[in-house]
C-alpha cells in the first residue's frame, strides 16, 4: 500500500506521462479533427488492462470509456503470450471500442526485460474511414466503411504492410489517415519510455499495485458521493428527432446506499439509420453524467465506473445489436446525458445543469473551385443548459469537450465561406438563471457544382427543456436559402446545396433553470442591453419593465407586474 | 576629479514587493527591496530610488543624473487582468461575427465541469460593435468597409464613456486595408481614444485567438500609457536624462511610448525578467542550458533555457478567464505554489497544496494575521528550515506555535500523522507540484531535465531546490547571490527586442523563392524602422529570421531559425533538415519524404543593450572560510526526524566556500537548504553552486 503523499506523487507522474502522450499527438497530428476540436484521447494502462490515468485535458467521453473497455477486448484476442516488443495492436469495431467506425485504438505493450508490464493507447477521429462518408444515412454498419479488426498494426517493430494497403485502398484521405496512424504510434512509444523511466525512477516491478491503488481511491470517493444522496429510484424521459420519427429515452436511476443502477428499459428500439449507439458509449456519456453531477473532482479511473450499473436491453437505441448503423451516434449523446440529469434532477437539483442544445454536425462534399473534390466537416455550437446558480454558457458544446474550428482557418483549408457566427436573439431558455444562449452559423460552399450536406443535426423538433420551473431553449433551425427562396430540409437529409445557395444552422439554446420571473432584474436588464433577450420577453416572460429609452428599470411597474403572479 | 559614476538601475514592481537593483561600472550591486503601492506604482519606484540614492549619500537628482538606463518590470498589466480593472472599452468586429470573443473556441476547459459560470468577456456585447464589412481568406475584399458604422460605432463607445477601442476584422492579418481606414476615421472623430489593432497587435491567423489579444492590448494600454508617462514626466523632473525601458513579456525591452501602443506585450513581464535572470545567470556560469524556477509568495515561474535562449510559446492564456494572449512569449510555466499555498486534503483523504494562496493578507498562519489554514511556509517553520527570528531581514516575526496548530488542525489529525510528519508531507507534495512544473516545460517539450541545471531563485525557492532537483534527478543547481531580486537582475542583461510576423502560405521549396526574400525585406523595413526610433545604431542591430513550418496537411508548426543569407535568398538549403529533427526531437518522428509547408515568416529584431559584467573575485584561501553561526534542529526526513545542521549566515561566506550538506545559508530574504547528499559552494560571482 502506499501513503497518501507517495500515492499523490506517483499518480501525478503517470498523469504527466498521459498529458505528454496526448500533447505528442495533438501537435503531430494530421487532421482537423485532432488539430483543431481536440477530438482525440490518451491513456495508460497495467498489464491485466486496467486503467492507470488518462489526459483529462482533451478527448471526448466516448472514446475515454471505448480505449478502456477496448484494451481489456485486445487482451482477449490476442493474449499478453503473443505480444513482443515492438508489437502494436488497432482496431476501431464500435462494439469493442468508442462505437462508430471513425474512432481507431492503437494500443502498444510496453515491456520491461522482456516481461509485458502496461500498455500505452491513443484514440483519434480518423480523417475518413471508407463506406459513404459521415453521414447519419448508413442502415447497417456495413455501409460506414472499413472494420479493421482486432490485428497487429506494428509486428516487432515492423510495420504491417498489407494491413495499411488495405486501409489505404479504402479510405478517401489515405495519406493523412496513415500519418495520423503513425502520429499515435509515436505518441505511444514516447509514453512507453516514459512509463519506463518512471517504473525505475520509484523501482517499481509491477503497476498493478499502482493502478489498484488508484482505482480503489477514485472508488471509494465516488462511493462517498453517491452515498451522500437519498436512496430511492428516479425516472425521466427525453424525446427528440430521430432520424424518420421522434425517439425517447428513459432513464431510471436507483440510489441504494454507495451504489446507483441506471437502467434504460423503456428507451425506443434501436432504428435502420447511423443514429444508435452500442453499450460502452451509453455506460461512458450515462456515467460521465453522474460523475459531473456528483464528482467532477476526482480522476477518471475504472474506479469511478465499479459503482455504477448501466442497464440497456438489447436491441435498444442504447445497446444496439450488430450489424446495426452507429456512425453518427454522437446525434443521441446529449440525449443520454439529459436523461440522466433529468432522473437526478429529483434527488440533487442543485447539482445538476438543465437541457442543453444540440451540437450540430454536417459534413461537406462537392468539387472545389480548383477542380478538386472535397470532403470536410465542421461542428456548429449551441447553448448549454443553466444550472441553480449560473447561466448557461454560450454557443458551447456540451457533453463532449470538442471545441470549434476557427471561421479563418475554415476558409482558408476548405471553399466554405462564413457569412454570419452570432448569438441569437432571446434563444437562452428563460430562467431565474438562463440557459446559453444559441447562435447561428450562415454559410455557402463555393463549388463548381451543387455540393452535399450530410445533415447530423437534432433539437428541430424538441427543444432544451429547463428544470425546476425555467423555460426551454429556442429549438434548433435549419434553412437553406437561395434565390428560389428558403427551403426547411429535415435534420438527418443529405441535401443539395447549389452554387450562391447559403445555409444556415443553429443547434438550440439552453434551457433555463428556475422561473423566469424571479430572476435578478439587474440581469434581465444587462441581456436586453446586450441584445440577448428582446425589452418584450422582459416584460412578458421575466417581468421586468424597462425604460424604453434609457433601458432603467422601472422597478414600481416591475413590483406590480410580478405581484400579479 | 572622479569621472561620474554610470549607473543602471531596474526596478521589477511585483503585487507585494518592488525590487531594485542598481548595478555600477564596476559591477557592484546594489539590492533594495520595499512595498509596492498597488495604486500608485510610479511613487513606490520613487521610493525605491530615493533609498538607493540616501544608500550612496546623494540626493535624488545625483543619482538620476548620472543613471544611464532605467529599466521597469511591471505586473501592472497582469493585476488588470486578474482583478479586472482595466480600462472600459469597445471591440469593433466584422458584422455578423460580434461574439466570437464570447464563444471562443467552443469548448470548455473541464470535460466533466458542468458548473463553471461562463467566463465574462473583456468587452460586453453591447460594447461590441458590428461594422459592415469583409476580406476573404485570400485578402480580397467582398464587402467594402461602411464609413457610416464606424462614425456610428464610435459615436455610441463615446456616450458609453469607453476609452480605448480595439479593432478586429476577419483576415485582416492578410489584408489590414479595413482596420487601417477604421483607425483613421476613428483617429479623426475621437483623436483622445486609445486604439489597437489586429492587424498591428497580433498580425496571425485564428480569429479568436487575435481578437482576444488585442482586446487585452486595449485593456492593459490606456493604465500603461498612463503609468509610463507620468513616471517619464517625473523622473524627467528629478533629473533623469538616460533611457527608459520597459521589460515585455518576449524577454526584451521595448520603449515607454511603444510599452503603451503595444501594452499586451507588457502583460508578463516579471516573469519574463526572471527567465532572463536564469539566461544571464547561465551565461555568467557557464551553463547555457538551464531551467529557472522562480517561487514567490503566491505563485512558481518555471522556463526552459536552450543554448543561452528561453523558449518562446504564442499560446499563453491569462487570468481565471483563461484570456489567450496569441503574441511571442517566454514559455514560462506557472504552477500556485508559493510559500503561502495552502494544503488541503480532499474528498477522497489526499493531501493538495495550492493553488489557493494565503497571500498577504492574512497570510501563512505563522504571519500572526489571522490566517488560520496551513502553507508551506508554515510547514518550512515548523520543520525548523526558517529561522522565525530571521524572517524577512528580521523585519517580520514569526509565529511557529500557530503554524504547528495550524498543521495539526487541518492536516496531522486526518492523515494520522504527527505535526512534523504532516508538514514534511505538505513540502514533499508542494516539491512535487513544482518538479510536475518543471517536467511540463522539458520533458513534455522533447528535453531531458536531467540535462540542465537547475536555477533557483525568488524568496521561497532555494529552500526547496534540492528536493525538487532530485525528484527529477536534476544534478546541478544555481542559486544566485541575490535570489530574492531575481527578476530586478534579470533585466539588466536583457536587450531590446520586437517581434514581427506574417502569414504566408506556400511549400518550403524553389516556389516561394521569389515571394518570400520580398515578404522578408518587408519585415527588414519595419524592423529598422523600428529600432531607428529607438535609437539603435546599424552596428547595433540583430535581425534573426525563422519559419513556421509544417507537414503540409498537419495542423501545427513548429518555429525554425533560418541560416543566414537564407531569408535574402529565398533558398533554405538546411531548413528542411533542421525542421525534420526538431520534429523529431518533439515528437518522437519526422517523415523526410513528406512535403513541408510555411506557415508565418517571422523577424525578431534585437537592439543591443550595454551590459556591465559582474567582477569575479579570486576565491580565498581555505583559512578564512566561514564557520557555521550555529546549529539548527531541522526535519530532513521522515527516517532520520530532526537533526542538528549547521547554520551559515550568508553575507559572511566567499568565493571557494565549500561546504557539505546538510546545512543552512541565511540570506537576509532568503535561505537555502542544503541536502544530506549535496555539496555546495560559492562561485567567483557569488552565487551558490550545488551538486550531488
Amino acid at each position: 500500500m502506499y501513503d497518501a503523499v507517495t500515492l499523490e506523487v506517483l499518480w501525478n507522474r503517470v498523469i504527466a506521462i498521459c498529458e505528454e502522450q496526448a500533447r505528442s499527438l495533438f501537435n503531430a497530428s494530421f487532421s482537423t479533427i485532432v488539430g483543431e476540436s481536440e477530438d482525440f484521447a490518451s491513456a495508460l494502462y497495467d498489464a491485466r488492462g486496467n486503467l492507470l490515468a488518462q489526459a483529462a485535458s482533451s478527448g471526448t467521453v466516448g472514446m475515454m470509456m471505448g480505449m478502456t473497455k477496448g484494451i481489456k477486448a485486445f487482451l482477449r484476442k490476442i493474449p499478453a503470450a503473443a505480444l513482443q516488443p515492438g508489437d502494436a495492436l488497432i482496431a476501431n469495431d464500435p462494439w469493442l471500442l468508442s462505437g462508430h467506425k471513425y474512432d481507431v485504438t492503437i494500443a502498444s505493450p510496453v515491456f520491461r526485460s522482456g516481461v509485458l508490464i502496461g500498455f500505452t493507447a491513443t484514440t483519434l477521429h480518423a480523417t475518413d474511414i471508407g463506406g459513404i462518408g459521415f453521414s447519419a444515412a448508413s442502415r447497417q454498419v456495413f455501409d460506414e466503411g472499413l472494420t479493421i479488426p482486432i490485428m497487429k498494426i506494428v509486428k516487432a517493430g515492423r510495420p504491417n504492410e498489407e494491413l495499411l494497403e488495405i486501409i489505404r485502398e479504402n479510405v478517401r484521405e489515405p495519406d493523412q489517415v496513415i500519418a495520423d496512424f503513425f502520429a499515435q504510434l509515436a505518441a505511444n512509444t514516447l509514453g512507453s519510455q516514459k512509463l519506463l523511466d518512471f517504473m525505475s525512477d520509484y523501482d517499481l516491478p509491477t503497476l498493478e499495485p499502482l493502478a489498484a491503488a488508484i482505482v480503489d481511491r477514485t472508488e471509494q470517493a465516488m462511493r462517498a458521493a453517491i452515498a451522500a444522496l437519498p436512496d430511492g429510484v428516479f425516472t425521466s424521459t427525453v424525446d427528440f428527432d430521430g432520424y424518420e420519427a421522434p425517439l425517447r429515452i428513459v432513464a431510471t436511476v436507483r440510489i441504494s446506499g454507495d451504489e446507483m443502477t441506471v437502467d434504460f428499459a423503456g428507451t425506443s428500439p434501436q432504428v435502420p439509420r447511423g443514429i444508435n449507439s452500442v453499450l460502452n458509449v451509453t455506460e461512458a456519456y450515462t456515467v460521465h453524467a453522474i460523475k459531473c453531477a456528483l464528482a467532477p473532482d476526482i480522476p477518471n479511473t475504472e474506479g469511478t465506473f465499479r459503482p455504477i450499473r448501466v442497464l440497456a436491453p438489447e436491441g435498444c437505441l442504447l445497446n444496439a445489436r450488430r450489424p446495426a448503423a452507429v456512425m453518427a451516434r454522437h446525434v443521441l449523446v446529449l440525449f443520454i446525458s439529459a436523461a440522466v440529469f433529468g432522473a437526478l434532477a429529483h434527488a440533487v437539483p442543485e447539482k445538476v445543469i438543465a437541457e442543453s442544445g444540440h451540437r450540430m454536425i454536417h459534413a461537406l462534399s462537392g468539387m472545389a473551385p480548383s477542380g478538386e473534390p472535397f470532403i470536410y466537416w465542421f461542428l456548429v455550437s449551441c447553448g448549454v443548459g443553466a444550472t441553480a446558480a449560473h447561466d448557461g454558457l454560450s454557443g458551447t458544446n456540451f457533453p463532449a469537450a470538442v471545441g470549434t474550428v476557427p471561421v479563418e482557418m475554415i476558409e482558408t483549408v476548405s471553399p466554405v465561406f462564413i457569412e454570419r457566427k452570432e448569438l441569437l436573439l432571446d434563444s437562452g431558455g428563460p430562467g431565474t438563471f438562463r440557459g446559453g444562449c444559441d447562435q447561428e452559423v450562415v454559410f455557402r460552399i463555393h463549388s463548381r457544382e451543387a455540393a452535399t450536406l450530410s445533415a447530423m443535426y437534432d433539437r428541430l423538433l424538441f427543444p432544451a427543456r429547463g428544470y425546476a420551473g425555467g423555460g426551454a431553449g429556442r429549438p434548433g433551425r435549419f434553412r437553406i436559402r437561395g434565390a428560389a427562396g428558403e427551403r426547411a430540409p429535415g435534420g438527418k437529409e443529405r441535401c443539395s446545396i447549389a452554387p450562391g445557395e447559403t445555409a444556415a444552422v443553429c443547434g438550440g439554446g439552453g434551457g433555463g433553470y428556475g422561473p423566469a420571473e424571479r430572476r435578478d432584474p439587474e440581469r434581465v436588464r444587462r441581456d436586453v442591453e446586450d441584445g440577448l433577450v428582446s425589452p418584450e420577453a422582459a416584460r412578458a416572460v421575466y417581468r421586468v419593465v424597462l425604460d424604453p429609452e434609457s433601458l432603467a428599470i422601472n422597478w414600481q411597474a416591475t413590483t406590480m407586474l410580478r405581484a400579479q403572479g | 576629479m572622479v569621472p561620474p559614476m554610470s549607473l543602471r538601475i531596474s526596478v521589477d514592481t511585483g503585487g507585494t514587493f518592488t525590487d531594485f537593483v542598481c548595478l555600477d561600472d564596476s559591477g557592484e550591486a546594489q539590492v533594495t527591496k520595499i512595498l509596492s503601492l498597488p495604486e500608485n506604482p510610479a511613487a513606490a519606484v520613487f521610493a525605491g530610488l530615493r533609498q538607493i540614492a540616501a544608500a550612496r549619500g546623494l540626493p535624488l537628482s545625483e543619482l538620476l543624473a548620472s543613471t544611464t538606463n532605467l529599466f521597469f518590470g511591471t505586473t501592472l498589466g497582469t493585476n488588470a487582468v486578474l482583478t479586472g480593472t482595466g480600462a472600459r472599452l469597445g471591440l469593433l468586429t466584422t458584422k455578423g461575427f460580434r461574439d466570437l470573443l464570447e464563444m471562443r473556441r467552443g469548448t470548455r476547459d473541464h470535460l466533466y465541469d458542468n458548473k463553471t459560470p461562463p467566463p465574462s468577456p473583456l468587452v460586453p456585447r453591447y460594447l461590441r460593435l458590428p461594422i459592415t464589412e469583409r476580406v476573404d481568406a485570400a485578402g480580397e475584399v467582398i464587402i467594402p468597409l461602411r464609413a457610416e458604422d464606424v462614425a456610428q460605432a464610435c459615436a455610441t463607445l463615446r456616450r458609453e464613456e469607453a476609452e480605448a477601442v480595439a479593432v478586429a476584422f476577419l483576415h485582416a492579418y492578410c489584408n489590414p486595408k479595413h482596420e487601417r481606414e477604421a483607425a483613421a476615421l476613428l483617429a479623426r472623430l475621437w483623436p483622445q481614444a486609445f486604439l489597437s489593432l489586429s492587424s498591428e497587435v497580433a498580425p496571425a491567423i485564428g480569429i479568436y485567438e487575435r481578437t482576444s489579444t488585442t482586446v487585452l492590448n486595449a485593456y492593459c494600454g490606456p493604465l500603461m500609457q498612463r503609468f509610463v508617462g507620468r513616471l517619464q514626466e517625473e523622473l524627467r523632473g528629478a533629473g533623469f536624462g538616460g533611457s527608459a525601458l520597459v521589460m515585455q513579456s518576449n524577454g526584451g525591452m521595448i520603449s515607454p511610448a511603444d510599452a503603451g501602443r503595444f501594452a499586451a506585450r507588457t502583460i508578463l513581464s516579471g516573469p519574463a525578467a526572471g527567465a532572463m535572470a536564469g539566461r544571464a545567470l547561465a551565461r555568467q556560469t557557464g551553463i547555457d542550458t538551464c531551467i529557472t524556477l522562480d517561487m514567490g509568495g503566491t505563485s512558481t515561474d518555471v522556463c526552459l533555457i536552450e543554448a543561452g535562449e528561453p523558449i518562446v510559446t504564442t499560446e499563453a492564456r491569462l487570468g481565471a478567464g483563461r484570456y489567450r494572449l496569441n503574441l511571442p512569449t517566454l514559455d514560462i510555466h506557472t504552477i500556485g505554489a508559493g510559500g503561502g499555498s495552502i494544503a488541503w486534503l480532499d474528498r477522497g483523504g489526499l493531501l493538495h497544496v495550492g493553488p489557493q494562496s494565503a497571500g498577504a493578507q492574512p497570510g501563512p498562519a505563522c504571519y500572526g494575521r489571522g490566517g488560520r489554514r496551513p502553507t508551506v511556509t508554515d510547514a518550512n517553520v515548523l520543520l525548523g528550515c526558517i529561522a522565525p527570528e530571521r524572517f524577512f531581514g528580521g523585519r517580520m516575526q514569526l509565529d511557529s506555535q500557530a503554524a504547528r496548530r495550524a498543521i495539526e488542525e487541518e492536516v496531522a489529525g486526518a492523515l494520522g500523522l504527527d505535526a512534523a510528519a504532516a508538514a514534511f508531507g505538505i513540502i514533499t507534495v508542494v516539491n512535487t507540484n513544482m518538479a510536475a512544473a518543471v517536467r511540463e516545460v522539458s520533458l513534455d517539450r522533447g528535453y531531458d531535465p536531467r540535462d540542465f541545471a537547475l536555477v533557483v531563485g525568488g524568496g521561497a525557492g532555494p529552500l526547496h531546490a534540492c528536493a525538487v532537483a532530485r525528484e527529477i534527478g536534476i544534478p546541478r543547481i544555481v542559486v544566485p547571490r541575490d535570489a530574492s531580486a531575481f527578476s530586478a537582475h534579470g533585466m539588466l542583461a536583457t536587450d531590446l527586442r520586437h517581434d514581427f510576423v506574417a502569414t504566408f502560405t506556400g511549400p518550403l521549396d524553389g516556389s516561394s523563392a521569389k515571394a518570400l526574400p520580398q515578404t522578408f525585406a518587408e519585415l527588414r523595413r519595419q524592423a529598422h524602422a523600428q529600432l531607428e526610433a529607438d535609437g539603435v545604431p546599424e552596428s547595433g542591430r540583430q535581425l534573426v529570421p525563422s519559419l513556421d513550418l509544417r507537414y503540409k496537411g498537419q495542423y501545427h508548426e513548429l518555429t525554425v531559425p533560418l541560416a543566414a543569407g537564407d531569408a535574402e535568398s529565398g533558398a533554405f538549403p538546411a531548413t528542411a533538415g533542421a525542421f525534420h529533427s526538431r520534429h523529431e526531437q518533439r515528437y518522437g518522428y519526422a517523415v523526410k519524404e513528406d512535403a513541408i509547408e510555411i506557415v508565418n515568416l517571422r523577424l525578431l529584431a534585437i537592439g543591443c543593450l550595454p551590459k556591465t559584467a559582474a567582477p569575479a573575485k579570486a576565491a580565498r584561501a581555505p583559512s578564512t572560510l566561514a564557520s557555521p553561526s550555529g546549529m539548527r534542529a531541522v526535519y530532513l526526513d521522515r527516517r532520520g526526524g530532526f537533526r542538528e545542521v549547521p547554520l551559515y549566515d550568508g553575507a559572511l561566506l566567499h568565493p571557494g566556500f565549500t561546504a557539505n550538506g546538510p546545512a543552512l545559508i541565511a540570506q537576509p530574504f532568503t535561505t537555502i537548504l542544503v541536502a544530506v547528499d549535496y555539496t555546495v559552494q560559492v562561485d567567483p560571482y557569488g552565487n551558490y553552486l550545488l551538486w550531488r
